[in-house]
């Protein structure tokens, strides 16, 4: 048993209170109209039986008392507002759903409000809030005042986020040290209670009258490898979703910056890019919802700032609008050994990312007699092939952080030269010796072949697999990263980058990729990351089978805790009432 | 509170003499030493009611002697007849200050019952004295005899005042301390004594006449029409008295005056005295009748 709307410490006191003050009021003189008699002998023997309220005379009636002091203790109890914990283990949790699908129209404020009216039905000790937003945050711990947590939503919006809400509730619901109970404010349309729950955690939706409003937002933008077969320019690709009402595409073949417009740094992407478009809208999850598709092809990869504008506002604002940082790619520069240019020289000269140039090569492809391990001094990436020796491996490999022992950063380049995906036994046996790839750490990057694997003894040249690896090696030698196709909040980025420095230090991993909380832009290694608001079902909110979720409406026994104490106090009174005209009490 | 002015009128008026006219005391016996009158006493002497014989002596009144004896016996015995003396009636007058409260106060009916009774004596030739009290006792007329005395009796009634509490024990002291004559007392008074009716009957029981008692009281005595929350002020005492008027409350008062009025009853029951309760909200003689149920009331 607790008091939601007094501690225990102040309902006692209360009621201590209201014991005394009865006290003194049962001995207080009542107020006396005088009337002269001719005497009051007779009168003075009746009251002596049943005096009346009179101050410094003896307490004479104490069941009266003791009613009276039990009315107003019921009321008093019924202001306090009991309510009975169903287990004395379980804490009651409430998620505000703090992510971007609520920032339509006022569908915040209202959570917000409804949060606060669930967390005041709560016992005091045993609720807590959760503001799940890009990251959880505890926004009203147990035991305290819920205008604290009215405070600290003042001024919250929505974060620009995919919802974190089923992660926290997942995350909590399986804590078996601290069974919970859970009430979930959310847009009930667009929330379902997730796959994983215990079935004894008891989760239930806080009732919220969630408006369908019709919407139209950009649910992926992001680039790819041009069509055109082009290495420093890339394709540019639009998506967008929304409800058939709000989607008004212009007729084909007319404007075709009608619906989205593409800012590059703040200017209009320049005449002559081609740009083409789904003709007809593809089928969404039912027909109220259509998905467009706008390619921009052969964008210049110079590192750019791409800004996809939807032409028509709705009220949800917040996939309106989409950010993205070109790639820098520039063709590298590749010096040959004049042994190797009969055999690598076709490559590099196919390959638009690659350039010959003996002059200022940012790769060098050589050839050595005898396999040095370490290679240095070099001051520049180099693929080196060596004679097939003892000591020499089928491939050695040396970059900055691989290790020696040949962990994850050796497999990591075998895996980007696609070596994983070879016939080693093939190889081995054609070989006829055991095929090792060595890892070595080094300043400057580079690899090491046999080169005995440039012959018709491994048949290696003449195949369509010859150029993918020299182009794979010399990629891989040169640094050139693959595309990301675009970065989306909430969704890991890619490999290489691990750390946003904007992100809270709470939230940082350790050599895992870095996740992105809110749509915007972050202060990367080594550049900027635009996080784009990716998730299609934010944009066009789907109808789920929440409705079937198990609603509890908060407050249940505490306010009829209440109202039967008021009832038994009224009936009280009414026996009181009795008793006084009955003349059993004064 | 406002006192009650009295005025003759209100007390003597010829239809209310009138009405009393065959009203008389009879007393079985008077005690000696009285004067003559017409009221059988212990005394022996030349009444008409023969009473005994005794043996002559020598300086007796020779027409007392009855030759008949002498004549059969041959002995002189004297033939004695019962003295026909007066019964002085001593009339106790309630003037406290609960005599003067309410409307119509019980202070004029007093009077009146107090003049009625001095009436029925005085129109019998006998003696007549009033002597109210209050907080004491004192003289308004001294016993005497004479019809006249009638109007003098009202005169001086009219100019009573309150006299404070009532006090029937120091009244009482002060009524032996006169040393009347044995008689009848008469006490009309509401005999509401603040130091309650114990006190009250220990003082009549001290007194060494015949008695009387006229207690006179008015309907609200019995029922109480008062309601709320009250401060009932005693109007000798000044004592107040907090109540809260509920119909328990005014059930125990029932209970309380009911055991004040058993209480006087059973005390005039006991000793023979007699009592007669007067209405003040009624007239005054048609219930005096009731103490002279026929005509005479035998003390």
């Amino acid at each position: 048993m607790s008091f939601a709307n007094l501690g225990w410490p102040l309902t006692l006191l209360g009621l201590g209170a209201l014991a005394g003050a009865l006290f003194l009021l049962q001995r207080l003189r009542v107020r006396h109209r005088e009337v002269p008699v001719v005497t009051t002998m007779f009168w003075r023997e009746a009251v002596e039986a049943a005096r009346a309220r009179v101050l410094t005379q003896r307490f004479r009636h104490p069941w009266a008392y003791a009613l009276i002091l039990l009315i107003a203790s019921l009321i008093w109890l019924a202001l306090a507002g009991p309510e009975r914990r169903p287990d004395a283990d379980t804490r009651t949790v409430v998620l505000l759903d703090g992510s971007a699908r609520m920032a339509r129209g006022d569908l915040f404020a209202r959570a917000k409000e409804a949060t606060l009216d669930t967390a005041a039905d709560l016992p005091r000790d045993a609720r807590e809030v959760v503001l799940c937003g890009a990251y959880p945050r505890r926004v009203l711990a147990p035991g305290e005042d819920v205008l604290l947590l009215e405070k600290r939503l003042e001024g919250i919006e929505a974060d620009a986020c995919p919802s974190t809400l089923s992660a926290v509730l997942r995350r909590m619901a399986i804590d078996e040290y601290n069974r919970r109970a859970f009430r979930v404010v959310t847009d009930a349309t667009m929330w379902r209670v997730p796959e994983g729950i215990p079935a004894d955690v008891n989760v239930a939706r806080v009732p919220l009258d969630a408006r369908s409003i019709a919407n139209r937002g950009i649910v992926a933008f992001g680039v790819s490898e041009p069509v055109s077969g082009r290495f420093d320019a890339v394709d540019v690709y639009v998506e967008w979703r929304g409800s058939s009402d709000a989607l008004e595409l212009p007729p084909a073949g007319l404007d075709p910056d009608a619906d989205v417009a593409i800012y590059v740094d703040n200017e209009r992407l320049p005449a002559g890019i081609e740009t083409t478009r789904s003709p007809l809208p593809v089928d969404g999850r039912d027909f109220e919802h259509k998905t467009h598709m706008r390619w921009f092809r052969d964008v210049p990869a110079d590192g750019k700032t791409l800004r996809a504008v939807l032409n028509k506002d709705d009220d949800f604002a917040l996939d309106n609008e989409a950010l993205l940082v070109l790639p820098t790619r520039r063709v590298t520069r590749v010096g040959i050994d004049a042994a190797l240019v009969e055999v690598v020289g076709p490559v590099v000269d196919a390959d638009p990312a690659l350039v010959r140039d003996d002059q200022r090569p940012d790769v060098r492809v050589a050839r050595e007699s005898t396999f040095i391990k370490g290679m240095v001094p070099m001051r520049m990436p180099r693929l080196v092939f060596v004679d097939e020796t003892e000591s020499a491996p089928m491939l050695y490999v040396q970059a900055p952080g691989i290790d020696a022992d040949g962990s994850d950063g050796l497999r990591e380049v075998v895996a980007a030269l696609r070596l994983d995906e070879i016939d080693a036994v093939e190889l081995a046996t054609a070989a006829g010796r055991t095929v090792e790839v060595v890892g070595d750490v080094g300043e400057v990057r580079a690899l090491a072949f046999w080169e005995t694997l440039l012959t018709d003894r491994y048949d290696l040249v003449h195949t369509r697999t010859f150029p993918a690896l020299i182009a794979r090696s010399l990629r891989w030698l040169a640094g050139v990263e693959s595309l990301a196709p675009y970065t989306a909040a909430g969704e890991p980025m890619r490999e290489r980058i691990t750390e946003l420095v904007d992100m809270a230090a709470d939230h940082r991993a350790v050599n895992v990729p870095a996740t992105p909380p809110v749509a915007g832009r972050y202060t990367a290694v080594p550049d900027f990351v635009e996080a784009l608001l990716a998730a299609p079902e934010l944009t066009t909110p789907v109808e789920t089978a929440v409705a079937d979720a198990p609603v509890k409406e908060a407050g249940g026994f505490g306010g009829s805790a209440a109202t039967w104490l008021l009832l038994v106090a009224f009936l009280l009174l009414c026996f009181e009432w009795v008793l006084f005209r009955t003349e059993r009490i004064p | 509170m406002t006192r009650k002015q009295l005025n003759i009128d209100e007390l003597f008026d010829p239809a209310f003499l009138d009405s009393i006219k065959t009203l008389r005391y009879i007393a079985r016996r008077v005690p000696p030493g009285g004067r003559h009158a017409e009221q059988r006493s212990r005394d022996l002497g030349s009444g008409i009611e023969f009473r005994d014989f005794r043996p002559y002596a020598a300086g007796d009144d020779l027409r007392s002697i009855d030759w008949n004896i002498y004549r059969r016996l041959g002995k002189v015995f004297l033939r004695l007849f019962e003295e026909l003396e007066d019964l002085p009636l001593y009339v106790l007058t309630d003037i406290s200050d609960s005599m003067w409260l309410e409307e119509p106060p019980r202070i004029v009916r007093a009077l009146r019952t107090a003049l009625a009774l001095s009436a029925v004596s005085l129109n019998h030739h006998d003696s007549v004295g009033v002597f109210p009290f209050g907080a004491d006792l004192s003289v308004l007329a001294r016993p005497q005899a004479g019809k006249r005395r009638l109007l003098q009796l009202a005169t001086r009634m009219a100019s009573l005042e309150p006299a404070g509490p009532t006090d029937f024990t120091q009244a009482v002291k002060r009524l032996n301390a006169y040393k009347l004559r044995r008689g009848l007392c008469a006490v009309v008074s509401d005999f509401f004594d603040p130091r309650g009716i114990d006190a009250v009957l220990t003082a009549l029981r001290r007194v060494r006449h015949k008695l009387v008692l006229v207690q006179l009281v008015r309907p609200a005595d019995r029922e109480p029409d008062l309601a709320g929350d009250l401060r009932l002020v005693d109007c000798e005492t000044g004592e107040a008295q907090d109540i809260s008027v509920t119909p328990a409350v005014v059930a125990r008062y029932r209970e309380a005056y009911a055991r004040f009025q058993n209480a006087l009853m059973d005390f005039a029951s006991e000793r023979g005295h007699g009592l007669v309760r007067v209405d003040v909200e009624q007239p005054v003689v048609p219930q005096l009748a009731q103490l002279f149920e026929t005509g005479s009331l035998v003390v």
